[in-house]
């Protein structure tokens, strides 16, 4: 299965909290399904590696999970990365992905719609 | 440790401006990849945190009684509904350290779907009483039928698993994509309802 692992324990060459200066807390709620899109082109922007790295994986509209995977980080550290980014106008957070108060009723209704046709 | 998801649908449309998650909970081996993979448009991908706490007595499969870092995996796949909608499955053993875990991934769902293999029913307890009691998450209960497991009525694994009149179980093949996409619409039919 592509993007799996078996072994169940993977170290890092640098320490979570090294990547995210030290801090737990992203400032944005960001979960597994939110979307992102980047907003600058990787190449032209004087950004840092890691943040370079987050930019190469949103050229598209892709969720924090799947950015998590492709960059091999826990989505817990990409939360707080990517929260300073979106401070810095890099990146975009799709403002209807995965709300903290769920789907509406009209979203549920077309959700349904979809499945049945599939 | 890079995906090989292909580049034709690495990412989303441009056009998609809303996603809706459903988590897949149950035991181990219950088959909820198995079932995020039969409706997936991408591989199923896997995604790990890593706790520290004692993880003596507690996981089965990878758990080491000297580690004191544990490694929790979640897999997930998705599937474009629309121009605009995206839908998120989520796949969690729904145990209390899950929850803890992945705060933020009941928060907004839209429901859970609680597979069950009626081989080991008693497996389910925990995720129906955590689902129960740390969410207000509507749920539908979905019988992985799995070759030789009992065939059980609907309502025997009502009266097994003190199941409330209204939760709707369903049967569901985990390899067949159709009989999930029917599970999932049952989900969504029945949180409808309760919306």
């Amino acid at each position: 299965m592509p993007g799996a692992r078996d072994d169940d324990y993977v170290d890092h060459p640098i320490r979570s909290y090294v990547r995210t200066g030290g801090r737990a807390r992203p400032t944005h709620r960001l979960t597994p399904a939110t979307l992102l899109i980047g907003h600058t082109d990787p190449a032209s922007t004087s950004v840092g590696r890691q943040e370079r790295e987050v930019l190469s994986q949103c050229l598209g509209v892709i969720s924090m999970a799947e950015i998590a995977v492709h960059l091999g980080q826990p989505v817990s550290v990409l939360a707080v990365i990517a929260s300073d980014m979106i401070d810095a106008g890099l990146i975009g957070v799709r403002p209807d992905s995965d709300t903290a108060t769920g789907p509406s009723r009209e979203t549920l209704q077309k959700v349904l719609h979809a499945l049945n046709h599939l | 440790m890079l995906s090989t998801t292909s580049d034709d649908n690495h990412y989303l449309a441009p056009t998609v401006v809303e996603s809706v998650k459903i988590l897949v909970v149950g035991s181990f081996g219950v088959g909820k990849t198995t079932l995020i993979g039969s409706v997936s448009e991408i591989d199923p991908l896997r995604t790990e945190e890593t706790i520290t706490e004692a993880s003596e007595g507690i996981d089965a499969v990878d758990a080491t009684p000297e580690k004191t870092t544990t490694t929790v995996a979640m897999d997930f796949g998705r599937i474009t509904l629309t121009d605009e909608i995206a839908l998120y499955l989520f796949g969690t053993p729904g145990q209390r350290r899950f929850w803890d875990l992945w705060s933020g991934l009941a928060e907004g769902a839209a429901g859970a779907l609680v597979l069950v293999d009626t081989r080991r029913l008693e497996d389910s307890f925990e995720v129906l009483d955590q689902l129960e009691t740390r969410t207000s998450l509507p749920f539908v209960v979905a019988i992985n039928q799995f070759p030789g497991a009992p065939n059980y009525e609907p309502d025997q694994i009502r009266t097994a698993l003190d199941l409330d009149d209204e939760t709707p179980i369903v049967v569901c093949n985990a390899k067949n994509r159709n009989a999930c996409v029917r599970a999932l619409a049952a989900l969504v039919r029945h949180a409808l309802k309760t919306h």
